[in-house]
């Protein structure tokens, strides 16, 4: 294995953001330089007497001229299994280092602007959409049903 | 012969985190008042317990520079004889602890933890090595003190590959 110095090289070009959900919207809790250390972090986080609503684990890659592109590695929101993402589940973003998303010039300072809407609300919205979706069905075929007795007397 | 049944004890040991920066940040953590981070009258490194040979303190509102204003026994440089109260500019990058403090302005920009890692130089033997470096407050609310925490092992160094 050949040996790197790493105070050589001062330009970290991906960093792995620790961010909880807390009031409402995601923000910085810490950093890490090394992936598998970030997810440990934010296990611990969710662990801790402080634990947040969420927590997630950003992948942040940023170019010398000042942009970055950033991709979701690890999630873990309690109230929202289905948010739950089991660290393995996340080897393409370690192993590619294109990002799936579109790449985002802002301000690096983003960590309070992340992500706001969280997705646990999204589903429920989707839940109850289907819901009213299958009422309204079983309403019109009723109808119908109705409507033809009436019309075949 | 008679039987001997083990019987559990009335109270587990408490289980010790295994990484030196997991424990730190829990007891970064531990210290929080509210939203607001740690203060540097209440989070000393003798609060890190056994691990305080490996915590370092840093004070950034030095007029002449940041400096060391503790450094735990492992973390000692040999043949620098300034250790603590001397600038961080002059701890010698051939060390953990030059290595990883030199790093603090990140923690006063971004305001959160940052842990780091990596293969480095400590007492002329290659090593790999993991920090964490946490924001201390003072009583106006503004990091004044970086607490920061490091350890390493040694590593194989092949021939024909130094490092750089």
């Amino acid at each position: 294995m050949a040996l790197r110095s790493s105070d050589a090289t001062p330009a970290i070009t991906r960093t792995y953001e620790i961010q909880k959900f807390s009031s409402g919207r995601w923000m910085l809790d810490s950093v890490a330089d090394d992936k598998k250390v970030a997810v440990e972090m934010a296990a611990a986080l969710m662990k801790s007497g402080r634990a947040p609503g969420g927590v997630q684990v950003m992948a942040v890659q940023r170019s010398q001229d000042g942009q970055f592109s950033e991709v979701r590695v690890h999630r873990s929101m309690p109230n929202d299994p289905q948010a739950t993402e089991k660290p393995a589940a996340a080897p393409k973003v370690e192993a590619k280092p294109e990002v799936k998303k579109p790449i985002e010039i802002r301000d690096f300072k983003h960590s309070d602007q992340l992500d706001s809407a969280p997705e646990p609300r999204k589903s429920r919205f989707k839940d109850l959409l289907l819901v009213l979706k299958i009422a309204f069905g079983l309403g019109l075929c009723a109808a119908m049903i109705e409507a033809f007795h009436l019309l075949a007397r | 012969m008679q039987n001997i049944v083990p019987i559990a004890a009335a109270k587990p040991a408490p289980q010790l985190e295994k990484r030196l920066v997991l424990r730190m940040l829990d007891l970064w953590r531990r210290f929080h008042q509210g939203d607001q981070m740690p203060q540097v009258s209440a989070l000393t490194a003798a609060e890190a317990g056994a691990d305080a040979d490996h915590v370092y303190m840093i004070d950034i509102c030095n007029v002449a520079g940041p400096r060391f204003t503790y450094i735990g026994q492992a973390l000692q440089v040999p043949g620098w004889p300034a250790a603590s109260d001397a600038l961080i500019t002059e701890c010698p990058q051939d060390s953990v602890l030059g290595l990883t403090s030199s790093h603090w302005r990140e923690i006063v920009d971004r305001e959160v933890p940052v842990t780091r890692g990596g293969i480095g130089r400590n007492r002329g033997e290659a090593v790999l090595y993991r920090s964490i470096m946490v924001p201390l407050i003072d009583e106006s609310g503004r990091i004044a003190v970086i607490m920061g925490a490091a350890n390493w092992r040694l590593v194989e160094e092949q021939s024909g590959t130094p490092i750089e």
